[in-house]
C-alpha cells in the first residue's frame, strides 16, 4: 500500500495549486486530505483522494458562457410549507440511496472502516427515521454506496460496490 | 485482495456477495447493473466498466476505456447513452483531464469522449447535470444532450458555492454554501428560475442527497466533534 499513500501523497500536492478560489470543492478537497491521513494510518486506499481531485480539477473546466442572466441576487427567503427534519445516526456515513419504500445509508464505525463488521448499511424507516436493520457489509469506505432498484421481477435489491484492497471478502483469512 | 459487489434483498435485510469486483462506482439502469473497476496497482491501465445482469450477478460485457482513462469517478446511465465520469492517469500517479466518456450500451462500445464540464456531474435519466464554476464566485448548472453530451444551456445559480447536486427530472437541487452555512436550493429547469428551499446549519457539509416521493434527503457529515452523521427529511408542500 506504500506506492497508493504515495501516489495520494504526489496527487494531492499536484491539485492544491490548480485552486484559486474558495469554493465548496476546496472545503471538500481539505476534509477529503484530513479523512486520507486518517485512512492512511488505517492503511487506507486510493479511491477518496482521486474522487476529491475529480472534484478539484473538474472545477477549473472552461466552457462556454452561460445563456441566462443569474437569477438569484437578493437571496430569496426559504420557501413557505417546508418542513425539515432532523435524525441523528451513528456511524460514519458516505452514500444515501431510496427504494424499496426505505431510506438505505452506507458507511462504518469510526475508527474502525478497516476491521471486519464495521462496514453497514443502515434501513431507515423513512416516516420515523427509525433504523430497522443494520445490514453488515464486507466492504468499507467513504466510497461505498449503491442503488435501490425497483422491478417487477422481485428479484433484485439495493446494490453495493467498492474498491477494496484491505478488506477480504467475507469467510476468507484477513 | 479484491472488493466485492453485493446484493441487498430488502425484504430479508441479507447482503450476498454477488461477484469479486475491485468496484469503485457502481449505477443500475433499466435493464443492466455497471461496476467500474481499476488496477490501483496499475494507474496507467485504463479502467474497465463491467455490464452486469441485475438478476443473476453474470458478467454480459465488458468495456475497456479509452487508453490514459485510468480513474473512474462515477457511471451515469442516460436514455441515450451510459456515461462515465473518468480521468487520465500519469505514471506519476497524478490525474488530470476530468472527462465523461459515452458507453453505447447497446454495442458495449466507447463511441465517445467530451471534456467534463464542471465538478459535481449527475443525471436525471435523460440528461446530465454539471456543477461549474464561473469565476468570481460565482456558479452555473449546465445541462448535458444525454445521448450526445453537447451542451444545452447554462444557468447561473447565483451561489458563491455548490456542493452536492440532485436532478429528479422535474427539478434540480443543489447545496449552496459552505459546511457552516448552507441551503438546499432548487432550480426549475423549465424557467431557470431557482429559489431557497430550506436553510441548513450547524450540521456539517452534505455528503449526498436523494428524493423520494414528497421529500428530498440529506446526509450530513460533520467533522468538528468527530465524525457525526445527521439525516435530514425535507418535506415539500
Amino acid at each position: 500500500m506504500s506506492e497508493i499513500r504515495d501516489l495520494l501523497d504526489r496527487e494531492a500536492s499536484r491539485v492544491q495549486p490548480v485552486l484559486e478560489d474558495p469554493t465548496d470543492f476546496f472545503t471538500r478537497f481539505h476534509r477529503l486530505r484530513e479523512r486520507r491521513q486518517r485512512w492512511r494510518r488505517l492503511r487506507a486506499g486510493i479511491l477518496g483522494g482521486l474522487a476529491g481531485a475529480v472534484a478539484v480539477a473538474a472545477a477549473a473546466i472552461v466552457l462556454p458562457l452561460p445563456d441566462r442572466p443569474a437569477p438569484r441576487e437578493a437571496g430569496p427567503a426559504p420557501s413557505a410549507g417546508v418542513t425539515v427534519t432532523n435524525f441523528s445516526l451513528g456511524g460514519e456515513n458516505h452514500s444515501l440511496a431510496y427504494g424499496f419504500g426505505s431510506v438505505w445509508v452506507a458507511g462504518y464505525d469510526p475508527g474502525d472502516a478497516y476491521l471486519p463488521g464495521s462496514a453497514y448499511v443502515l434501513q431507515v424507516d423513512p416516516g420515523t427515521g427509525e433504523v430497522v436493520a443494520r445490514i453488515a457489509a464486507s466492504a468499507m469506505g467513504w466510497e461505498q454506496g449503491g442503488t435501490a432498484w425497483p422491478s417487477a421481477t422481485g428479484r433484485s435489491g439495493r446494490w453495493a460496490a467498492r474498491f477494496s484492497g484491505s478488506i477480504p471478502p467475507p469467510g476468507s483469512p484477513r | 485482495m479484491g472488493g466485492t459487489l453485493q446484493r441487498i434483498d430488502p425484504s430479508t435485510g441479507v447482503a450476498q456477495v454477488i461477484d469479486e469486483l475491485d468496484g469503485v462506482a457502481v449505477a443500475v439502469a433499466e435493464r443492466d447493473l455497471w461496476v467500474a473497476v481499476m488496477d490501483h496497482h496499475q494507474p496507467l491501465a485504463p479502467a474497465e466498466v463491467i455490464r452486469l445482469d441485475p438478476g443473476t450477478g453474470e458478467v454480459v460485457a465488458r468495456v475497456p476505456l479509452p487508453d490514459g482513462f485510468g480513474f473512474v469517478h462515477r457511471i451515469l446511465p442516460t436514455s441515450g447513452a451510459v456515461w462515465v465520469a473518468a480521468m487520465r492517469t500519469d505514471d506519476d500517479g497524478g490525474v488530470y483531464d476530468p472527462s465523461l466518456i459515452a458507453i453505447d450500451p447497446s454495442t458495449d462500445r466507447v463511441v465517445g469522449v467530451r471534456p467534463s464540464p464542471g465538478g459535481a456531474v449527475v443525471t436525471d435519466g435523460e440528461s446530465l447535470w454539471a456543477s461549474r464554476y464561473l469565476g468570481e464566485g460565482s456558479w452555473a448548472l449546465t445541462r448535458l444532450d444525454g445521448a450526445t453530451g453537447e451542451v444545452l444551456e447554462t444557468v447561473p445559480i447565483g451561489a458563491e458555492r455548490v456542493g452536492e447536486v440532485l436532478a429528479t427530472g422535474t427539478d434540480v437541487w443543489f447545496i449552496a454554501g459552505d459546511d457552516v452555512h448552507a441551503t438546499l436550493d432548487r432550480l426549475d429547469p423549465s424557467t431557470g428560475s431557482v429559489e431557497i428551499v430550506a436553510e441548513l446549519a450547524g450540521r456539517g457539509g452534505v455528503v449526498d442527497m436523494e428524493a423520494s416521493p414528497g421529500s428530498v434527503w440529506l446526509l450530513h457529515l460533520d467533522y468538528r466533534d468527530g465524525p457525526l452523521s445527521t439525516l435530514s427529511r425535507i418535506d415539500l408542500p
